[in-house]
């Protein structure tokens, strides 16, 4: 029996007269990988913005591992088990990637030494440990996204969430992320991703969920989804796929 | 304290703040086109205010007919800084560019101690101590004037970017700073051209309140603090936030300064700052946050 | 191999300027003075500035704190000076809490933040200028007392240029401690995201408050010294804007963020400036701060984050 990671009952979330998100309702289950698609402009980054602390909701509740989030800051957030990738994340310059990584590391409890020692872990488990001592300037960016990963990692999270992670990466580049998605849950770390990549998605995902114009449209494993109507006219208006 | 004592610093109040408006709208739109905080803001309203102080003193002419030469001045100027100093720091990181216009300041502060002293100069036109009254309060007519000639150009400024081509052109590159469908050569002049409106639109007001106002060196600050405070409180990008601050700035400075001495008169400015800096609800600079 | 040399070269700089007074005439040893004073309150100011990436116009307001503090429990209670240093540092750094607490926790960043210390430290200004307590607009004197290390007065420049060395030396060494703790890797993270530092679980508040409060508190240190140095002082010299001005840039020039930016900063723009208020003598004192603010202008459009990194990146590139 899967306990629930997170819980979203409810949420809505407006700007202005626009309303970005409406009444929303999300459950990512333990070990489960739950992918979050739909059109630009749908809500899924500001649904994330409003799970990590970043906005605060109107309405609705949030809860993480069966504790009410929803006044919590975003550092809160991930010492609670949660961490987030954002789109446009770039690594830190002038440090190494183990620095990078230690920066998430310390996320627990311990000393420096110790958070280099969980660091090198986490890059060997990424196969970015022969990158250890070079400079994040020098890594090439082929490697962004799982220094990214890796900084993540790092946090020791229960609960990922990956905001289109697999953009700009060509094929190869896309199978080993995935590849290293499967190991991270194989952990025990449930997983929530937003991407536009379907075939990514779709390969990836245990469950996923559709969003347009901030309102779920449609919710089922990926089979289920990709040949559900609704999905396809939402997504007839938006040629991104 | 009498009523009429309280009355003429309101008023006085409103009217430095529309005045404050003006200047402020000038800040606004460097901020909302080139996303560049202009800490240099002021300086260009002192710069503005010597050339027509000089103008005057030379020529024989009144501040209002010094416009003539201010206005084609400043703005040449505003375009060189675009070009030269601003341009080529349009994409760092913000402290770069808080730092680059800190050292505009610098040099124009001290440009300016070294040709014109520190001596605080005074147009000494009889224009200056006209009263007039309306309703009976006695205003200055020189204030009153200016106040006007704020609103005219703010009512200019709003039609300029509502009406016509260069103003939508101004106000698609505002949102949207990248997708922005310019080749880049006219996304450039866009730029210089907004640079140098929004600089223009401060040292207006600099010849403006010559009649009334010494002008130093060092000026410039107590303009561009104030100017800061209003774009918080008004709204960065708004127009008509611009003025609404100006207008709160202005009143608040002239009750600050009935209720104290000279010396500390500054000390309302600067607390007004952090309050207000501080109590606006964010999501102004606050965390940017993605989307 | 170019490393070795640089420690070498580095330990030999410190010996000869170690030695530097017994053969240099008075002027130059004063020089020095100025060159380490200012080497470690930017060192100091660096810490907010550099380590944390938080621009801070207000920092005369803690140098100011640390003249007047040990100037007025010495004038008025008799404390030594070295006890009112420490204390003044206490205070400054209490004052530095609530002043970082409120400005992170209402997100002031970039140029607000740099405007509100501004604000701060006028506001601290005027207020000692106008209280007869601080002796107002025509500030205090320190009184003459007997030469002695308890009374922080010395009748040569001797000792004054041997403190200011030792203290350079210590902010130095405390800034090369820093950079070994999990601080400053939060700070470097806070500096270039905030907002994917607070993703991974850094208090971003928390720790821009810690630099905030210790680059006040080491800050303040150098004021008590200024104090029993020119046995004198007042706002203009001790709270007002130039004073930040003049902390700040030597990082600026130097080396934002790095450890000996701020000094070689300091080796470079101190001398510099005395040049400058010799050539152009008392009349005209803006040149120097022009001279800043095109320094400024050019470090920011070809150099930025200062000569150091710039160095850096260039020998990277070959």
């Amino acid at each position: 029996m899967r306990g629930v990671a997170l819980s979203v009952e409810g949420m809505s979330k407006r700007f202005g007269g626009l309303k970005a998100v409406d009444s929303l309702n999300i459950t990512v289950d333990e070990r489960q990988i739950l992918g979050l698609i739909g059109p630009n402009g749908a809500g899924k980054t500001t649904t994330f913005n409003l799970i990590t602390g970043y906005y605060h909701p109107d309405e609705g509740s949030i809860n993480l591992f069966g504790k009410n989030i929803i006044d919590f800051k975003p550092y809160e957030i991930c010492k609670r088990g949660m961490t987030r990738t954002f789109q446009l994340a770039r690594p830190m310059y002038g440090m190494t990637i183990i620095e990078n990584v230690v920066v998430g590391a310390l996320n627990k409890k311990g000393s420096l030494k110790e958070a280099f020692d969980r660091s090198e872990e986490v890059l060997e488990f990424l196969g970015l440990i022969q990158f250890k001592d070079v400079l994040a300037d020098n890594l090439p960016i082929g490697y962004h996204k799982l220094l990214e990963l890796a900084k993540c990692l790092a946090t020791q999270p229960k609960l990922l969430l990956l905001d289109e992670v697999m953009s700009g990466l060509n094929h190869s580049e896309m199978d080993l992320i995935l590849e290293k998605i499967l190991a991270i849950r194989s952990k025990g770390v449930s997983i929530f991703l937003i991407e536009h990549v379907m075939e990514a998605v779709t390969t990836v995902s245990d469950k996923i969920v559709v969003l347009n114009y901030g309102e779920k449209i449609s919710e089922g494993t990926p089979d289920q989804v990709m040949n559900d109507p609704n999905v396809i006219e939402a997504y007839l208006g938006d040629l991104s796929v | 304290m009498p009523a009429n004592i309280i009355i003429e610093a309101f008023v006085g109040g409103l009217l430095t703040g529309g005045i404050y408006g003006v200047i402020a709208l000038g800040l606004t739109l460097i901020f909302g086109i080139l996303r560049v905080i202009n800490f240099a803001h002021g300086e260009f309203l002192m710069i503005g205010m010597y050339i027509s102080y000089f103008s005057c003193t030379y020529l024989g002419i009144n501040p209002y007919l010094s416009l003539l030469i201010v206005i084609p001045v400043v703005f040449v100027l505003g375009v060189l800084c675009e070009v030269f100093l601003i341009k080529p720091v349009l994409n760092a990181p913000e402290d770069i560019q808080i730092l680059l216009t800190f050292g505009l300041v610098l040099v124009f502060q001290n440009l300016a101690l070294l040709f014109w002293t520190s001596d605080l100069r005074n147009l000494s036109t009889p224009l200056a101590f006209k009263l007039i009254k309306i309703w009976g309060i006695s205003l200055r007519l020189t204030t009153v004037i200016a106040f006007l000639a704020s609103l005219l150009l703010s009512l200019a400024f709003y039609l300029f970017i509502k009406k016509t081509d260069f103003g939508k052109a101004i106000r698609a590159c505002s949102e949207e700073r990248e997708g922005a469908l310019f080749s880049g050569l006219k996304l450039n002049s866009i730029y210089y051209l907004t640079f140098g409106i929004g600089i223009t639109l401060s040292a207006i007001p600099g010849a403006l309140i010559l009649p009334n106002y010494s002008v130093s060196p060092f000026i410039g600050l107590s303009f561009t603090l104030p100017c800061f405070i209003i774009i918080v409180l008004g709204g960065l990008g708004s127009a008509p936030g611009a003025l609404l601050g100006g207008i709160i700035v202005g009143v608040a400075e002239s009750f600050g300064g009935l209720l104290l001495p000279g010396s500390m008169q500054k000390l309302v400015t600067y607390i007004l700052f952090i309050a207000v800096v501080c109590l606006k609800p964010s999501g102004l600079f606050g965390a940017k946050v993605r989307d | 191999m170019s490393e070795k040399y640089l420690k070498v070269a580095g330990v030999l700089a410190i010996l000869v300027l170690f030695a530097l007074p017994h053969f240099a005439n008075s002027y130059i040893v004063h020089i020095g003075i100025l060159i380490y004073s200012f080497g470690f309150l930017s060192s100091a100011w660096n810490i907010v500035g550099g380590f944390a990436g938080q621009l801070s116009l207000g920092h005369a307001l803690f140098f100011g704190v640390g003249a007047y503090t040990s100037t007025l429990m010495l004038t008025r209670l008799g404390i030594s000076p070295w006890i009112g240093m420490l204390i003044g540092g206490m205070i400054s750094a209490i004052i530095a809490l609530p002043i970082g607490v409120i400005v992170f926790r209402y997100k002031l960043r970039g140029v607000f933040f740099a405007i509100a210390t501004l604000c701060f430290a006028e506001i601290f200004r005027i207020l000692v200028s106008q209280m007869r307590f601080t002796g107002g607009s025509e500030g205090l004197l320190i009184p003459i007392m007997d030469s002695s290390w308890i009374n922080f007065q010395f009748e040569s420049k001797l000792p004054y240029y041997y403190i200011a060395y030792i203290m350079m030396l210590l902010m130095l060494s405390v800034c090369y401690v820093v950079k070994r703790t999990k601080l400053y890797y939060y700070l470097f993270s806070v500096k270039g995201d905030e907002d994917a530092a607070s993703a991974i679980g850094v208090n971003a508040n928390r720790y821009k408050t810690m630099a905030f409060v210790i680059s006040a508190f080491f800050t303040s240190f150098n004021g008590t010294f200024f104090a029993q140095y020119y046995m004198f002082i007042e706002p203009e010299t001790t709270c007002a804007i130039p004073v930040s001005i003049d902390i700040l840039m030597r990082p600026i020039i130097g080396g934002l963020g790095t450890l000996f930016g701020p000094i070689l900063g300091s080796f470079i723009m101190t001398p510099l400036s005395e040049i400058i208020r010799k050539v152009v003598g008392s009349g005209m004192s803006g040149v120097h701060l022009l001279v800043y603010g095109v320094f400024l202008i050019i470090i920011c459009i070809w150099m930025p984050g200062g000569i150091l990194p710039y160095i850096a990146r260039t020998i990277k590139t070959k």
